[in-house]
């Protein structure tokens, strides 16, 4: 790397010269804000969380307090983990630490069902901060999400057990399906923008995680590029694929794709993320046409798994540098065929 | 009378690339028009004192630079050189001759690597830049129409410099004839910032390389030399725009190049010796730093900026957050003011390069930016090479530097893969 790499200037509070002057955006300001834009969905998850368990007549603030006391053991020391192993890591690499670690635990924790065991869950984070975050050398460089890295590990290592995540996650969005198929009639509503569904911590409501999004387009730090092929990928998927008889996504529309379980929310937290986008505009096109086309193939021909968001994220994701070098490529190409025929 | 009144001074930065070998020393005495110093490179190019009178000082900086030599003037100013043909040149080696005699060769650069180009190159195409992006900088559309005839015989004598074509870049096109001498291409660019910098139109344009490469001129000169052969005075009005730091009357200033900063500082009611202030010679994102060594107006520096520098050490902001204080994001966003900083804030701490949405919006070129400046930091020289880094210079990566949420600096980078670029050839 060349010296303009300053690891060790970390610490300077003012330009050491020329450019002079800075913009106000940092790499730690692009997780605060994203976690800034991502907190009404977490307190949505407390309180509904906290409704069911402490009961429909339980005032407001019974219920938010017994969903601080279900969901705050989990946050604090999944978080403190998440710093733990921040600090270890710089330590051991005598480098400032960063607030990936930061990044990684919130998302982590908002893609969890409130109730999960706590073990499992520390494994997972572990696994995905050490393995697809720090020995890539940290924020900026994994090759995707160490958020989504932590929950296949789960999905994958604690199948068996349960785990009562991915059972309980799926049930629940198998119930939101339910809900959308019948017109409602098994919840007494139709499932719409601003309804709740049951599940993960942060994916509750479709209207927060738009308006989160919404947010982060608006501040400049989101790729609306990413979260826009999205949403068309799933729409254009929805509308083409045929699904097979007896599939519990055989009549949704295509709004279901869009607002049940946890598309939108990995659209906009996760596949979004600056710090694992594709490089180049068109790479974010196709990759977010690609992972919205994809989330509706799993749902729609793998009726073992209604989410299908963690695959779809991570295949795209592992193939985005890929499409970067053809269109790096390819710029190069034009570039040459415009100067010398 | 403040000696600061009679000083004139000639900054290193003027002279991009040069090795100086120094051929008066201080306290020597020097007539208009006598060398101060000739490149090593080629002994053709000089550098002439503006000013009769007597070398006060030579500062030199790292590794025997020169920073700047400043003459203190006795009688009457007498700008402009005196080796000045006085002839129309007819053919290339004339025009060469003509433009060493008058200094006018120093201010061509050549792309790639930005420097003063040596007389034996043997450029593709001439880029005439006829835009400024600077804040206080005259329109140069309005200096055009007033100079038209000197800025048409100019244009017919730098066409002779190119073997292709001559390109005027400006922002809308001006009626010309076609020129007797060479080919003159006019192109349009739009955009206030990016858009009127020389990189832009180069890479557009065309594909500079070491064995290929480009010159490229401001108009002023252009002008100057058509003023000079036609007998008209050689100085074309300089302006400089003053604002910043405790400076009360803020404003468009008349100055010469050389003229000393402090000088200009206090006729707008600022100081240089103010605590805790950064001055900067031209645009806040990329200019010159000044310090006591080289404070004297460049030749292209319309613009001096007083900056406040931030404190080292404060209370502001929690260890590990940025910092959002009266630069910060959302009140940029609304005012869409961004490019009107007034502090030296890093704003944040030095971290991974992320592809932020930020860095792609201050990029007015069509390859993709992202790739180029990670190719450029991890000195990926093939990928920045077919991308076109060797048609930048620092000034083209200032705002990308500007906006990177992981504070890199890609002029610093960009410099040190033309430095690679340079060493094997």
């Amino acid at each position: 790397m060349s010296d303009s790499v300053p690891t060790q200037l970390s610490g300077l509070r003012r330009t050491p010269g020329s450019p002079h002057v800075r913009n106000s955006l940092s790499v730690n300001g692009i997780v605060l804000l994203y976690i800034v834009a991502s907190i009404p969905c977490l307190m949505l998850g407390l309180w509904l969380t906290g409704s069911r368990w402490a009961g429909h007549e339980a005032s407001l603030a019974e219920v938010l307090v017994t969903g601080c006391m279900l969901v705050g053991p989990r946050l604090i020391v999944l978080l403190g983990l998440g710093y733990g192993l921040a600090k270890l890591y710089g330590n051991i690499r005598h480098q400032p630490t960063d607030l990936g670690w930061l990044a990684v635990s919130w998302f982590f924790i908002l893609l969890l069902p409130p109730t999960i065991d706590l073990v499992p869950a520390a494994l997972a984070l572990t696994f995905g901060l050490v393995f697809v975050l720090f020995v890539f050398g940290g924020q900026g460089m994994a090759p995707f999400h160490a958020a989504l890295g932590a929950i296949i590990f789960l999905q994958v290592a604690f199948g068996d057990t349960g785990l009562s995540m991915q059972v309980a996650a799926e049930e629940s969005v198998m119930s939101s399906w339910h809900s959308v198929l019948n017109g409602g009639a098994s919840e007494g509503m139709d499932f719409g923008i601003l309804s709740f569904q049951i599940g993960s911590l942060g994916v509750m409501s479709p209207a927060l995680v738009i308006l989160g999004g919404l947010f982060l387009i608006f501040v400049g730090v989101a790729s609306h590029r990413f979260i826009f092929a999205g949403i068309a990928g799933a729409i254009v998927a929805s509308l083409l694929l045929d699904p097979p008889s007896g599939s519990h996504v055989a009549l949704a529309a295509w709004s279901g794709h869009l607002l049940v379980g946890n598309f939108l929310f990995v659209l906009v937290f996760l596949g979004s993320d600056p710090a694992c986008q594709p490089l180049t505009r068109p790479t974010r096109w196709i990759a977010g046409f690609a992972f919205g086309s994809l989330t509706v193939l799993v749902r729609v021909l793998d009726p073992a798994h209604p989410e299908g968001t963690f695959m779809a994220l991570l295949l795209v994701s592992l193939c985005s540098p890929l499409v970067d070098a053809a269109v790096v490529h390819i710029a190069g190409w034009r570039r040459s065929r415009q100067f010398y025929g | 009378m403040n000696s600061d009144s009679t000083t004139v001074g000639i900054p290193g930065s003027d002279f991009p690339g040069v090795k100086a070998v120094l051929k008066v020393s201080e306290g020597d005495r020097v007539s208009a028009g006598d060398v101060l110093f000739q490149d090593k490179r080629d002994s053709r190019i000089c550098s002439f004192s503006p000013v009769s009178g007597r070398v006060a000082q030579i500062h030199r900086g790292a590794r025997r630079t020169l920073t700047s030599i400043s003459i203190v003037q006795s009688g009457g100013v007498e700008q402009g050189a005196t080796e000045v043909a006085p002839a129309i040149p007819q053919d290339r080696g004339a025009l060469i001759t003509l433009l060493l005699g008058s200094g006018m060769w120093a201010r061509l650069r050549q792309r790639p690597f930005g420097t003063i180009p040596l007389t034996t190159v043997k450029p593709r195409m001439l880029f005439i830049s006829a835009m400024d992006s600077g804040e206080g900088a005259p329109d140069p559309m309005i200096l055009l129409s007033q100079e038209m005839t000197a800025f048409r015989l100019g244009l017919e004598l730098f066409s002779l410099l190119p073997t292709e074509e001559t390109v005027l870049c400006l922002q809308k096109k001006l009626s010309i004839q076609p020129l007797k001498t060479g080919a003159l291409k006019q192109v349009t660019f739009s955009g206030k910032q990016s858009g009127s910098l020389p990189g832009t139109h180069i890479h557009r344009l065309s594909n500079p390389t070491p064995d290929n490469p480009v010159f490229a001129i401001d108009y002023r000169t252009v002008i100057e030399l058509g003023q000079l052969l036609s007998g008209m005075t050689t100085e074309a009005e300089h302006r400089v725009e003053i604002s910043g730091e405790g400076i009360s009357r803020p404003g468009i200033y008349a100055a010469t190049p050389g003229t000393p900063i402090k000088l200009l500082l206090e006729r707008a009611g600022g100081s240089m010796d103010l605590p805790n202030i950064r001055v900067v010679a031209g645009p806040a994102l990329d200019g010159r730093q000044i310090s006591s060594a080289n404070a004297f107006l460049g030749v292209f520096e319309n613009q001096l900026r007083v900056l406040a520098e931030t404190p080292l050490k404060g209370s502001r902001g929690l260890p590990g957050l940025p910092v959002f204080d009266r630069t910060s994001l959302l009140a940029k966003i609304c005012t869409r003011d961004i490019f009107a900083p007034t502090e030296t804030n890093m704003n944040g701490a030095f971290a991974s390069m992320v592809p932020a949405e930020s860095i792609e919006r201050v990029w007015p070129h069509r390859v993709p930016v992202i790739p180029l400046l990670r190719a450029l930091v991890t000195e990926d020289d093939e990928t920045a090479l077919a991308l076109g880094a060797l048609a930048f210079i620092e000034e083209d990566m200032s705002r990308v530097s500007w906006a990177c949420p992981g504070k890199y600096n890609y002029g610093q980078a960009l410099r040190a893969f033309l430095d690679r670029i340079q060493l094997d050839m």
